[in-house]
């Protein structure tokens, strides 16, 4: 804790999560296929596989996450690079715009351990490739969960400063290269959370995420910028296009 | 088309497995892939025919309305696990050779990259339009891609990759085929890469979704 009493903000953090912790639905998770569970719905099989997975998730994810968040005189932000110490992150305009007011940088990771990873591989490479691949639907939902979860934290710890948090954005995403997930990497602590990196800066466990996000008095969220980029094929786009149909 | 062949296209399109399965519930109770592929085999309808206006047609179907994202992944995979189930009584005529595919297609995920999901889609939708596919799995190296070609000698090979990272390997697996087997058509695929990358690499043909890359096989490669 802070003098004041307030929590610190600069440092690490981790969190575990229990899955009733993430209010993740049946629902979350055939959105995330392209589909609802409305009433009538010729697609129920999706909606009762989605149980099922939810069911053996119980007992097959790990849920964890955090952050470390860099104090303002370590940070530089440009129009579409961000400079941490004497690290660059080529992060492309659409990010960097959306940073640029941030007084402080939250670097994060988020896993849901590869439980549910072993038993979708399995499942799609025998007979059922279906169920495993509503299992992986269901990974994938777990540790976008997770990291709502982590931001929410992050908000309930800056809120003591009148800071807001911005949304959260990762390598691999907006233009920004998968390749710089090793850059931020380097700022996390030593094998944070168990996730390792490959030599194509791959996270392993496949069902991780990675990202950064901006904190500040002058930040806020915004709606996902489907427009101004140029990735078609997108988990945020496809959950917008999913929510406006 | 006679009318078993068409009802055949059918329950492929809508993922009716057989009688048994739940799925789609507005066919609940009715026959499915199996039990009508079966049935088409007993009225001494040519395998080929089964095959080609029936099940290669229900495939075709389920592949443009994924292509136009009528459907998603889902309803691709339950068309497949449907035409899987009609495709048993068809196999033992391969083998008589009362039945042919169109050519055969060796598929991978490239080096570095363990992403399955795209590449075993692009498998079933090329299954599924009469091609046979010979699925190396994830994380191929060109020079195992080159040995598969030299072995099983296809048509074309066709590369997934998921990330930037690790599509920059597709390149030396098309130098080493252009080198090994310059016959062999490439074709690249997966989230990250544009025709334009395809183009610098020099692949054959770059395709966004299965569709495209069994229609370039059709017109391209087909026997």
């Amino acid at each position: 804790m802070e003098a004041s009493g307030r929590e610190a903000v600069f440092g690490a953090k981790e969190f575990r999560y229990e899955l009733a912790d993430l209010n993740l639905t049946r629902d979350d998770v055939v959105e995330e296929m392209g589909y609802t569970c409305e009433e009538g719905n010729e697609r129920g099989y999706l909606c009762d596989l989605a149980e099922e997975a939810a069911e053996l998730a119980k007992s097959n994810v790990e849920l964890r996450g955090g952050f470390v968040v860099v104090e303002p005189d370590r940070i530089d932000i440009q129009k579409g690079s961000i400079q941490i110490d004497d690290v660059v992150f080529d992060s492309q305009p659409i990010i960097t715009a959306r940073l640029r007011r941030a007084e402080g940088l939250a670097l994060f990771a988020a896993t849901a351990g590869d439980g549910l990873e072993k038993i979708s591989k399995e499942l799609m490479s025998g007979d059922d490739m279906l169920k495993g691949y509503v299992i992986d639907a269901y990974a994938s939902a777990a540790v976008e969960a997770v990291a709502d979860k982590l931001e929410a934290e992050l908000e309930r710890i800056v809120e003591p400063r009148g800071w807001n948090v911005t949304n959260r954005y990762s390598p691999g995403y907006c233009n920004w290269s998968v390749a710089e997930q090793s850059k931020l990497f380097s700022f996390l602590p030593e094998a944070f959370l168990g996730i390792t990196l490959t030599a194509t800066s791959l996270m392993r466990p496949i069902k991780s995420v990675s990202g950064v996000i901006g904190v500040g008095e002058n930040v806020k969220r915004q709606d996902y910028q489907c427009a101004v980029c140029d990735m078609r094929n997108c988990y945020r786009r496809r959950v917008v296009q999913s929510k406006e149909k | 088309m006679s009318e078993l062949l068409e009802r055949i296209a059918h329950v492929v399109e809508k993922g009716k497995v057989n009688k048994a399965a739940p799925f789609p519930p507005a066919l609940k109770g009715e026959d499915g892939a199996d039990e009508l592929t079966k049935r088409a085999v007993e009225e001494g309808i040519k395998p080929q025919r089964i095959l080609n206006e029936g099940l290669v047609v229900g495939m075709m179907k389920i592949g443009v309305k994924f292509k136009n994202n009528e459907v998603f992944v889902p309803d691709v995979l339950i068309a497949a696990k449907a035409m899987k189930a009609g495709m048993k009584h068809i196999e033992p005529f391969f083998l008589s050779k009362e039945v042919e595919y169109k050519g055969k297609i060796v598929a991978g995920t490239v080096a570095g990259d363990l992403h399955d999901i795209g590449k075993n889609i692009l498998s079933m939708i090329l299954q599924g339009g009469g091609w046979e596919v010979v699925d190396l799995g994830i994380d191929v190296s060109a020079d195992k891609f080159a040995e598969a070609v030299a072995e099983h000698k296809p048509e074309a090979v066709c590369m997934s990759a998921l990330l930037t990272t690790t599509m920059v390997n597709m390149e030396a697996v098309v130098k080493k085929i252009r080198e090994t087997s310059p016959e062999t058509k490439t074709i690249v695929g997966g989230a990250p890469l544009t025709a334009d990358f395809a183009k610098k690499i020099e692949a054959d043909f770059y395709s966004p979704d299965p569709q495209g890359a069994l229609e370039y096989l059709n017109s391209e490669c087909a026997a």
